[in-house]
């Protein structure tokens, strides 16, 4: 989308046109699904994340900027929800600490995308991704897959474009460290099984 | 990306992993809830009419003599009490 036809769709939203919704709606659906999916590794939290983002964006388009940049403005809105997210799910479970130890720890999930991977590398790809931790995930996820500049990646996490720069290297360095590893994890695991 | 970004393969190899697509029947009824979220948001005031004016002027006025009619009786009836204690 070029700069001049988002801000007609921005000024189309602030005057509350529909149709506008809908094309911005069809342009960035699937991507912010995607980008939350990757990050919170459970599609039906990604799901109300994502159904949040929109209820969002329809509820502060009067209040919108006109120069607004629609793509920057919905994953920094996904990004803060996916955060408030985590950090109840923390505060749950620091609550439920006590029990703890009560119920046999199940296997970690694997992602819908692992789920449905076409192939070897991408699964390995999928799984390498979901081990990381959230900080680089994101990075990762908003520059090499959404193609974000450093800059607009710095605003939607609120940290400064040189602080996004140096996660992405340590980013990239942690998933190649991943991949490198699992293929070495599952020899080892089969000589365990099969001496 | 940068240009030394997209000539890592690493991230090159991100970049093709495939997009997602929520489920289809819900991300209708999100569309279309946000549709009519933003429609109502959007919805100009119901205009007064010159009948409306008119009732709410005759309303005001009514509600207003009956208030200055039970203040004049009140009051009358306090000077009443003062004059003949």
């Amino acid at each position: 989308m070029d700069r001049d036809s988002e801000l007609a769709l921005v000024a189309r939203l602030r005057a509350g046109d529909t149709v506008a919704f809908d094309e911005v709606y069809a342009e960035f659906n699937d991507r912010l699904f995607s980008f939350l999916a990757r990050l919170s590794r459970r599609r039906d939290v990604a799901e109300d994340l994502l159904e949040e983002t929109w209820l969002r964006l329809v509820s502060q388009s009067v209040r919108l900027n006109a120069e607004t940049r629609l793509g920057p403005w919905l994953f920094t809105v996904a990004r803060n929800l996916h955060t408030s997210y985590r950090r109840s799910r923390m505060m749950e479970e620091s609550h439920a600490g006590g029990f703890v130890g009560l119920w046999p720890a199940g296997l970690p999930q694997r992602s819908p995308f692992e789920e449905t991977a076409a192939n070897d590398m991408e699964r390995r790809l999928e799984a390498a991704l979901a081990a990381l931790p959230v900080a680089s995930r994101e990075v990762l996820l908003l520059v090499a897959m959404e193609g974000m500049r450093p800059a607009d990646a710095a605003a939607v996490c609120g940290i400064a474009p040189e602080a996004v720069r140096q996660r992405l290297s340590r980013a990239r360095a942690q998933l190649a460290r991943e991949l490198d590893e699992a293929p070495l994890l599952q020899r080892r695991i089969l000589r365990e099984v099969m001496p | 990306m940068t240009a030394d970004e997209e000539s890592d393969p690493i991230l090159r190899q991100l970049a093709r992993l495939p997009v997602a697509a929520p489920d289809a029947p819900r991300s209708e009824r999100v569309r279309a809830r946000c549709g009519a979220v933003l429609a109502r948001s959007h919805a100009s005031p119901a205009r007064i009419t010159p009948v409306d004016g008119v009732r709410s002027l005759i309303g005001l006025t009514l509600v207003g003599g009956v208030c200055v009619v039970y203040l004049s009786v009140v009051i009358g009836d306090a000077l009443r009490l003062y004059w003949n204690s």
